[in-house]
């Protein structure tokens, strides 16, 4: 079933930050596996997207990676410890998690509370937590709120402290399971926006699951999983350029996917990568340019 | 939104009572309340109606808050002081009709009555106006910690206790987006009978709860993840502070405690 592999080979551990390996999950009760024997390697530093249809088993993955469900059979290693009960607690401080509902992640009763919030569950002490509040809510540009309550925050400032509190934990890894969905576009330009300073500027692995084609082209990879299986991993050019591997998986198609989907049914060559939308201008103004 | 935010009374006046420990005032609200109950007189209730006045006077806050608070029970407190005043028997007979009497110690009883209802209502309302919900969880966890001695699980049941708080304003959007919808599809929470109404809150009820139990999958998620273990040993970001007002709080109570006393013998 996997179309694309252009990823790391198996056991090339000293670069893989988060490295799984035959990974099959069932959730109690249902019949059919969730997650179909997959293996990859996420390599260090990059931002890779998680694609898929509705039940695919994007955000089963991303838990399974945070140890927040129990591994049926395979193995998960983030950092080189492998996912296991008794070290949850080194695996959750190395992970920073977002969700999707940024009022359903939000703990604390004020900004600097919530972020506190993870810092208390690792025993920071109490000498060192206002510093280390202040740091990460700069990271994500909310110093002025430290003390406002939730209730005075819009949905993209809520999911900015949601991203400060993972980051004050210093992880390597940050997850985002749909972040940014229910976000206005607004707010979701600023979270996008922080996602690729803290990968470029922080030198963090970004996984982030996505339904939304313009947001997976800002990866450096993608995975496309669908019915439990792994189906292509591969870097973004390649992936959301092909028209034929996204709709065969149900998936909607980038802007200049699109445009180069009509060019080609008139008769048109188009170059099969993807490219952004100022790559598609340039290459429309030298074909247009050529023509003269 | 500022109503659904400072839910309860708090006035931000920033007064000397405002900067007090939390633990000293929830202590002092209730021996207050304990000490009321030993008022036996004119003078030990004109004294701790004086160091009331006094308490009022130090928050800062307008009379009118504290009148906000007594406002709503005064039906409860004249129905009480009523039947203290109709039933009650000794002293002097003043009037009677059948099991009905009014005596001379019936309404002095029933005065002392309405004045131990005001102070018990006005010290709780200078306890909310000069505290904010946050800190007051924050100094029942405090003074309830001996109990985890006892295996009570005080820092589990503080956090439920802040997380509660911390809900309510968005629970309350919640009741109002349900509330919208049913009104779209025609519903009139406004019209009928008591019950009736209460009727009309079912479908508001059952979705606000299926959408809460939602939520708190979601929360118990997202805080498995951030490294939260229910009975693990936690550091404190915030920390009760005890100052030198805390000390002279404590030595007027004792002297308020001992005035009163030495008051009930005269």
């Amino acid at each position: 079933m996997l179309e694309y592999y252009i990823g790391m080979t198996k056991g090339a551990g000293s670069l893989a930050i988060v490295s799984v390996k035959d990974l099959t999950f069932t959730y109690p009760g249902n019949s059919e596996p969730t997650l179909a024997h997959i293996s990859l390697d996420l390599p260090a530093g990059e931002w890779i997207t998680i694609i898929g249809p509705n039940g695919s088993g994007k955000s089963t993955l991303a838990r399974l990676i945070d140890g927040l469900l129990p591994i049926n059979s395979g193995e998960i290693y983030v950092d080189n410890i492998p996912v296991k009960e008794e070290n949850l607690h080194a695996i959750h401080q190395r992970i920073g998690f977002v969700f999707q509902n940024p009022d359903n992640q939000f703990v604390g009763t004020t900004v600097a509370d919530d972020v506190a919030f993870g810092l208390e569950n690792h025993q920071v002490s109490h000498e060192d937590m206002p510093f280390r509040i202040k740091q990460a809510l700069n990271d994500v540009d909310m110093v002025p709120y430290a003390k406002k309550e939730p209730a005075y925050l819009s949905g993209g400032q809520k999911q900015r402290v949601a991203i400060a509190g993972a980051l004050s934990l210093r992880p390597k890894v940050l997850i985002f399971d749909e972040a940014t969905s229910m976000l206005d576009p607004e707010g979701r330009q600023k979270v996008l926006k922080l996602l690729a300073h803290l990968k470029v500027k922080k030198g963090f692995t970004i996984l982030a699951i996505s339904h939304d084609p313009s947001e997976a082209v800002l990866g450096d990879k993608v995975i496309l999983l669908d019915h439990s299986h792994l189906v292509a991993y591969g870097p973004t050019n390649q992936i959301m350029g092909d028209s034929e591997l996204l709709m065969k998986h149900r998936l909607g198609l980038p802007f200049t996917t699109q445009l180069k989907e009509q060019l080609q049914e008139n008769g048109i060559t188009v170059p099969k990568e993807y490219q952004s939308e100022e790559q598609m201008m340039t290459w429309l103004n030298q074909q247009l340019s050529s023509k003269k | 939104m500022n109503s659904k935010v400072f839910f309860g009374l708090y006035v931000p006046t920033n007064s000397i009572l405002h900067r007090l420990d939390p633990r000293m005032k929830i202590i002092a609200c209730f021996w207050y309340v304990v000490i009321v109950f030993l008022a036996n007189n004119v003078l030990t209730n004109v004294l701790l109606g004086l160091f009331l006045l006094f308490l009022i006077w130090l928050s800062k806050v307008s009379l009118k808050m504290y009148w906000q608070g007594i406002k709503p029970l005064m039906w409860v407190i004249l129905l009480t002081a009523a039947v203290q005043l109709f039933f009650s028997t000794g002293g002097q007979p003043i009037w009677q009709w059948h099991f009905l009497n009014i005596t001379s110690l019936g309404i002095i009883q029933s005065i002392y009555l309405i004045f131990r209802f005001a102070f018990i209502i006005t010290i709780s309302t200078v306890l909310t106006v000069t505290t904010t919900t946050l800190q007051l969880a924050a100094g029942i966890e405090s003074l309830l910690k001996p109990l985890s001695y006892l295996k009570v699980p005080v820092s589990q049941l503080a956090m439920m206790l802040s997380i509660a708080l911390r809900f309510i304003p968005t629970i309350m959007d919640e009741i109002q987006t349900i509330m919208d919808a049913q009104r779209a599809r025609g519903m009139d929470f406004s019209a009928g009978n008591l019950f009736q109404r209460a009727k009309r809150l079912v479908p508001v009820m059952i979705p606000l709860f299926v959408s809460s139990f939602k939520r708190a999958d979601d929360l118990a998620l997202a805080m498995e993840a951030r490294g939260y273990q229910p009975g693990a040993p936690r550091t404190a970001y915030r920390q009760l502070r005890w100052h030198m007002n805390d000390n002279w709080a404590f030595l007027t109570y004792v002297v308020l405690t001992v005035a009163l006393i030495v008051l009930r013998q005269i």
